[in-house]
């Protein structure tokens, strides 16, 4: 009887065909290990992580040295553990309009953008996005008590310069048949709902959070209108440095690091409406 | 009787994968696909479409190129395993072993279903080699998204070997495979919307003004187009067209392409 006779029918016939695999699934492992880009390389060769930020966007940024925000805390601590220092490139047209176009954020100012990204496919679009713990979305504020059904309210909108979608709100409000009111400011919010000019107001969530005291917030809940993630931003195709900015966030989330931080800031979530 | 005729089907599947698995050249070719075209094209082409101004980028998807690239190159592998492993079918014509298994008291459906389902299987298999490098495209991804992918893998592998076969029984020689199968896979690969994407924000006469006419209509009315988008729907969570599409045309080519190798198969 010859070898491959004795082979037949045994499941050593397999042992050629699985070693062939094992080879090549061992190159194409090896091979993803490859540095995709520069992008971590130069910045470990510059020593410093350049972000750009607005100067108050409380309480991800803040003007406080002290308590400079949750997503500056953030980076300073995985920049730290990363090896590099942490520059600060504050600009005051972040925050202030609401297309990103305005900013004139570029790649020499900075390798990363903070102080209020949210992690939508329209921001995909122009930025890599790595997520935070903290989550944004519209919000309802009225006075304390029962908050008042949406359908055939009197609502004030304080849009503000977030990336949330004004569209799906504007298509929800005028399914609901919602009589809206534009609000420009915060304090004018604030007043409005004083005055029972509205019956509340709606806006983001930390726009809401300025004005709450003493005020009643819960989470606007409509399937159109999910909530999304807030994120650090960074430049598409600067993956190695991403990849390892998220592997730094898993680090400070299984340590606890994340939660000591985003308890600093009393980060607690609005009530689900 | 019914157990025999699955152990035939199983045998007839066992030595088209046996048979591959041992064949290095073709284990070398699945794996040199993807090195290239990832690593040297993604990579390569990677600074051209990463953004220098917040708001100011000419690929407005919510990936970096070389994702983008990742579902089209293991469609890509799909293709080549699929399409070549049409090849035996000419192999095994020439040199007599199709000759005994049709005289064996198989029906003829179920010797061409497991020799598909052998060749689809190799397919798959080189098509979910490319999710090892995943990691090197940045993409996460759960068991059930791998899982799901693996299941689309399966219908166009399963689809695309039929196809083989139509061609194969169609050129009966092996240099004119060779030939007809460059001329066939790496056009629709091209036109599949697998290295540029249609930007699916515009409607189709802006579409019109980015690319010409003829190239937008090859792009939708060439099958794999669905088959690499449901395949970036699974992976990446983002569709240029209905995600439900993706599946159906897949699945409308298995069964189509299947009847189609059979009905030429009964041919004398």
């Amino acid at each position: 009887m010859n070898g491959k006779a004795r082979l037949a029918g045994s499941p050593f016939r397999w042992g050629p065909g699985l070693i062939n695999i094992a080879v090549i699934t061992l190159i194409i492992f090896a091979a993803s290990f490859l540095p995709s880009d520069t992008s971590l390389s130069q910045l470990r060769k510059s020593g410093i992580l350049k972000v750009c930020a607005p100067y108050d966007a409380a309480p991800l940024v803040t003007s406080d040295p002290n308590q400079p925000g949750y997503d500056i805390e953030l980076l300073a601590e995985a920049a730290s553990r990363l090896g590099l220092r942490l520059s600060i490139n504050r600009n005051p047209a972040i925050g202030a309009d609401f297309n990103a176009r305005n900013w004139g954020i570029t790649r020499s100012q900075c390798e990363l953008v903070a102080g209020g990204v949210i992690d939508t496919p329209a921001t995909r679009g122009f930025l890599h996005t790595v997520p935070t713990d903290i989550e944004t979305g519209w919000v309802m504020i009225a006075k304390p008590g029962d908050m008042p059904a949406l359908a055939g309210s009197r609502v004030g909108i304080l849009p503000g310069a977030s990336g949330l979608d004004r569209t799906a709100l504007s298509r929800v409000l005028r399914a609901e048949n919602v009589d809206t009111s534009l609000i420009r400011a915060p304090a004018q919010l604030r007043e409005s709902i004083e005055n029972d000019t509205i019956d509340f107001g709606i806006t983001d969530r930390f726009s809401a959070a300025r004005i709450a005291d003493g005020l009643n917030i819960v989470w606007l809940t409509h399937p159109d209108l999910p909530r999304y993630s807030l994120a650090i931003g960074g430049w598409k195709g600067d993956s190695s440095l991403h990849r390892a900015l998220r592997k730094q966030f898993g680090d400070m989330r299984d340590d606890g690091t994340l939660r000591a931080i985003r308890d600093r800031y009393a980060l607690g979530e609005p009530e689900s409406g | 009787m019914m157990i025999r005729l699955l152990r035939g089907v199983y045998g007839i599947w066992l030595r088209e994968v046996m048979r591959a698995m041992r064949d290095r050249g073709q284990m070398v070719g699945g794996i040199s696909r993807p090195l290239i075209w990832l690593l040297v094209l993604g990579i390569g082409l990677n600074p051209y479409f990463r953004g220098e101004v917040y708001g100011e980028v000419r690929f407005v998807v919510p990936y970096t190129y070389v994702q983008f690239l990742f579902p089209a190159v293991i469609i890509l592998n799909i293709m080549y395993t699929s399409i070549l492993f049409a090849v035996s079918v000419i192999w095994d014509r020439q040199f007599g072993f199709l000759r005994e298994v049709l005289v064996s008291p198989m029906p003829s459906w179920l010797v061409l279903f497991g020799k598909i389902l052998g060749g689809s299987t190799v397919a798959t298999m080189h098509g979910s080699i490319v999710l090892i490098l995943a990691r090197f495209a940045d993409i996460t991804f759960t068991v059930t998204q791998g899982l799901t992918a693996i299941g689309l893998m399966f219908l166009l592998s399963f689809g695309l070997t039929s196809f083989g076969v139509i061609l194969a029984n169609r050129v009966r020689s092996f240099e004119g495979f060779g030939v007809f199968s460059n001329t066939i896979i790496l056009p629709l690969y091209f036109t599949s919307s697998s290295i540029f994407p249609l930007d699916p924000a515009l409607s189709r006469s802006q579409t019109s003004v980015v690319y010409p006419e003829w190239l937008v209509m090859a792009i939708q009315v060439n099958p794999i187009t669905y088959a690499v988008d449901s395949l970036r729907g699974v992976l990446l969570g983002f569709n240029q067209f209905p995600a439900h599409i993706g599946p159906a045309v897949m699945g409308t080519m298995a069964v189509v392409f299947f009847i189609i190798a059979l009905w030429d198969f009964r041919r004398p």
